[in-house]
């Protein structure tokens, strides 16, 4: 998609772009790449996600290959990962991956501009790129019976783009554009402001998408350059999830993909966050209410205490929307989430018109959690709601694609992903509590609203 | 052909299956109970999980001003006390029991209930979602409690410059019946709405021959006929709402006009809108709409490559969002101050070329109706979402209208496109909107009386 453009709200109902609608529950979009992952079942302990396929892997001169094989829908999905995210990049280099895998799907040697368009119109195949502090990826997505011109596109964009310079001009133009942007929505500017605090002197501190100074004035020979130096079979992962046999599989790679050189590729994974003391940042902004958000450092996909985390911030978030919106009604948005960063962390979110009252009760709602064992009946709750969310979240060909890959690249292997419900299943109300006793503190706060009614010793308070 | 098979138990269902391609290529099943609620069953065993919804033919467009924004409160309270359970705590309570993920969504002309739960549960949720549906006790301590948080929701959607300028646009575009569209409401009317309001929005609109129930997922639309039977059945017919209570036609716009919004924002936008056609008087057009609107966004599009690839734009969006009282038709652009005057004119010269013999390909025309085609299948691949877009196309449209949709896009010729171009868009008033900050108004000199 070349457009970045910025609607008020997304598009996920055909043919609205404002998508007029307002709903019971405040929901961030979880598609594709920043799919959250709330999972996890008692219920369903011993059913794996993987039901309607199997998974397998296999390596093509030393690019590793998964691929889960569904046959339950017409849809097939490729995504090729790029290890390293921001550890890739200098500071002057920030934003080089979507500039330039933005501009590769302009044209290749084989498919020029005119060509790749209609062929890509013609196959109603879809293909993108995301970038994350973790890595980035090029995605393609198509129907069945148009799997093989849709990989020979894919692969084409990936090998031999033209990277024309007046389109790279006017991706440039549109990256920028959207990065000015990000500013004018609330939200967006929030979550921004906010992973900059929390990462600042750490290696995430980098912004995948760069910065206005970056992005205008990265060349064309820095763009060739990293393709050099990335596109190595051993930094590379594919994932390929559909109705796909592995020996069909294994040829395509072995005739595109497989060809690059496999280098000597070693992951590094970031170090945690570390925060000695609780923060907030305020910026003063005359809206109607206040943007609140607060993060605090967290255990990873291969972390021990992940699974006890992913519940306590499970538990939170419920009491949180129970004592801030249902009995105080003090706002329509109150959250705690689990991201699922390789340097990851968890967040507090609300928007109110009385931030101080409101992050009171969220905070007394941390020490709860902290401090109170879950009882035995609330955890079967909890954990019925997660694998829920699990399921819902693992919908497509796509989220399960990225399911895989996370584990995988998170150095967890992608096997652990079949575990993921009996490892939820087995944590305690200790664990719980320790955990959220060990990362739940040291929160980083920053607020986009009234200065005047932020009364910051007691955001830091913790 | 077992999708369209007549559902006979005891003489007590008048379903009848519409033959459609779809419905077939995705195991859509539909009945309808004698109270004439209507049951969509749509089997995808993807994941173990199924999905409820009930669609209520209510929102915005039932909205006289003394209404503004109470279908969407009515929505909030839906989630609390009902006869079987005596407040919020209760209802969260057996949401957890029984592993429910839930919302509901109000929009112009459909409001949604919904819950995903594993499939093992869903004859209980069937049970949560009738006395939730038809039992709301609307406490008046609940009532007043749940007041603020929709205000909460009306400022998050002031915060954001975007909400802004769609409501300037539309109160200019809706201008006798803005609160027939007026999806969030005006503040006092829900600062003051009571108990008697919400009772009279249940009377009127939720009724089962009002309603669409939608079971989606890892089911059998056998067993799920059944056990909506049981549990539905006994849900009491009422009157026809809009026979009693029609909403309103939106008269035709009189004039072009323009309107301008400053905020502290880092682009130019512009959106333009206009009234398109309303599915049930017009169906035809909208075929014709959502082609076209393909056409256009397609990247070797005349309209893409003279807006974007020239660089006039960084980005467009041209579409029609069907309703049956009037959808609009949407071009939504963006630019810089710099290039504004050029953006402009560039776009109006492109909307001008929209009936040339030259402006798209057969291919072009074939392409479009083709990936429509195959946004269904993306579009299906998620149940739990699905059963959304499939109550939304039932209660605006019909389950009809959407089970021969994709059959009546290829029959699109290049005339029903012009027809539809000429009649709505070329010969047709607008309403244009631009947002800029201060600065760039100034340094543009806009003004909205003659820049049109």
């Amino acid at each position: 998609m070349k457009n970045y453009f910025n609607t008020p709200t997304n598009m996920s109902f055909r043919r609205n772009p404002f998508k007029v609608q307002v709903n019971a529950r405040h929901k961030k979009d979880s598609s594709g790449m920043t799919a959250r992952f709330v999972f996890l079942a008692l219920l369903l302990a011993f059913i794996s996600l993987a039901r309607a396929g199997n998974v397998e892997e296999f390596t093509v001169n030393g690019l590793k290959v998964i691929l889960k094989k569904n046959v339950a829908n017409e849809v097939v999905v490729a995504q090729l990962y790029i290890r390293g995210g921001v550890l890739n990049l200098t500071p002057e280099l920030a934003g080089i991956e979507p500039l330039l895998f933005d501009a590769a799907k302009q044209g290749t040697a084989q498919y020029p501009k005119e060509k790749i368009n209609a062929e890509l119109a013609r196959l109603g195949t879809q293909i993108g790129n995301d970038v994350t502090r973790d890595y980035s990826v090029v995605q393609m997505r198509c129907v069945r019976t148009y799997f093989d011109l849709s990989w020979d596109i894919f692969s084409e964009v990936i090998l031999n783009p033209t990277l024309d310079p007046q389109e790279i001009e006017l991706s440039r133009e549109q990256l920028i554009t959207a990065l000015r942007q990000r500013q004018d929505n609330p939200d967006s500017y929030l979550e921004w402001l906010g992973e900059t605090q929390f990462y600042k002197g750490h290696p995430y501190a980098l912004d995948p998408l760069g910065t206005e100074e970056s992005v205008s004035k990265i060349t064309i020979a820095q763009m060739r350059q990293y393709l050099k130096d990335n596109l190595l079979t051993s930094k590379l992962l594919l994932v390929v999830v559909g109705n796909v046999d592995k020996t069909e599989l294994q040829s395509k790679v072995a005739g595109a993909l497989g060809l690059l050189p496999i280098g000597n590729y070693k992951p590094q994974p970031p170090r945690m966050v570390k925060h000695e003391r609780a923060s907030v940042y305020t910026e003063a902004q005359q809206l109607p209410t206040n943007y609140i958000i607060g993060y605090f450092a967290a255990p990873g996909l291969r972390d021990k205490d992940y699974y006890a985390m992913r519940t306590a911030v499970a538990v939170l978030n419920e009491r949180i929307f129970e004592e801030v919106r249902t009995k105080r009604n003090l706002s329509y948005a109150p959250s705690a989430e689990l991201e699922d960063l390789f340097a990851n962390y968890g967040k507090l979110y609300v928007t109110t018109v009385v931030p101080d009252t409101t992050i009171k009760v969220m905070l007394h709602e941390v020490r709860r959690v902290q401090n109170r064992l879950l009882q035995a009946g609330a955890l079967g709750g909890r954990i019925n709601l997660a694998n829920t969310s699990y399921y819902l979240e693992n919908e497509t060909n796509l989220a399960q694609a990225t399911f895989l890959a996370r584990f995988e690249l998170a150095g967890a292997g992608w096997k652990a992903s079949e575990k993921f419900v009996k490892n939820r299943t087995k944590v305690t109300p200790e664990q719980i509590t320790e955990a959220a006793l060990r990362y739940m503190n040291n929160i980083q706060f920053v607020v986009i609203g009234d200065p005047a009614q932020i009364d910051e010793k007691l955001f830091t308070s913790q | 052909m077992k999708h369209f098979r007549k559902w006979l138990l005891a003489g007590l269902w008048l379903g009848a299956f519409p033959a459609a391609a779809l419905a077939q290529q995705y195991n859509i099943f539909h009945a309808t109970l004698e109270n004439g609620l209507q049951v969509i069953a749509i089997e995808n065993p993807i994941v173990p999980l199924a999905t409820i919804e009930i669609a209520v033919r209510n929102g915005a467009f039932t909205q006289p001003p003394e209404f503004d924004g109470l279908s969407h409160l009515y929505e909030h309270m839906f989630f609390k006390a009902n006869a079987k359970l005596p407040d919020q705590e209760s209802f969260l309570d057996r949401v957890g029991d029984l592993g429910i993920s839930w919302n509901g969504t109000t929009r112009e002309e459909v409001v949604n209930y919904y819950f995903t739960l594993p499939k093992e549960n869903l004859r209980d949720g069937l049970q949560f979602m009738n006395d939730a549906i038809r039992t709301p006790l609307f406490l008046e301590e609940e009532l007043i409690r749940e007041r603020p948080v929709v205000i909460g929701e009306y400022d998050r959607q002031e915060s954001n410059p975007f909400f802004h300028l769609l409501v300037a646009v539309n109160k200019k575009l809706w201008h006798k019946y803005y609160s027939h569209k007026n999806v969030i409401g005006d503040r006092q009317v829900i600062l003051t709405a009571d108990r008697e309001k919400m009772r009279t929005i249940q009377q009127r609109y939720y009724v089962p021959n009002n309603s669409a129930l939608l079971i989606a997922g890892d089911i059998n639309h056998e067993k799920v006929f059944k056990w909506a039977k049981k549990v539905f059945s006994s849900w009491p017919a009422g009157e026809d709402p809009f026979v009693k209570f029609p909403a309103p036609d939106h008269p035709p716009l009189k004039k072009s006009e323009m309107v301008i919004v400053e905020k502290p924002v880092n682009a130019v936008t512009i959106l333009i809108n206009l009234h398109g056609p309303s599915v049930r008087k017009d169906p035809e057009a909208t075929y014709a709409a959502d082609v076209f609107s393909y056409i256009l966004s397609q990247p070797n599009s005349k309209f893409y490559q003279e807006l974007i690839d020239t660089g006039v734009l960084t980005g467009v969006n041209f579409n029609y969002y069907t309703l049956d009282k009037t959808g609009p038709i949407n071009l939504l652009a963006q630019t810089t101050a710099d290039k504004y005057n050029a953006a402009v004119q560039a776009i109006w010269a492109q909307v001008q070329k929209f009936t040339d013999p030259d402006y798209y390909t057969d291919e072009q025309l074939a392409n479009s109706k083709h990936q429509l085609e195959i946004n269904e299948i993306y579009s299906h691949e998620k149940p739990s979402t699905y059963a959304h877009v499939v109550g939304f196309w039932w209660s605006v449209a019909s389950l009809d209208y959407y089970l021969s949709y994709v059959d009546n896009l290829r029959k699109v010729t290049r005339e029903d496109i012009n027809a539809y171009v000429r009649r709505y868009i070329q010969n047709a008033p607008y309403i244009m909107g631009v947002m800029l900050s201060p600065e760039d108004r100034r340094k543009l000199g806009l003004d909205e009386g003659k820049a049109l």
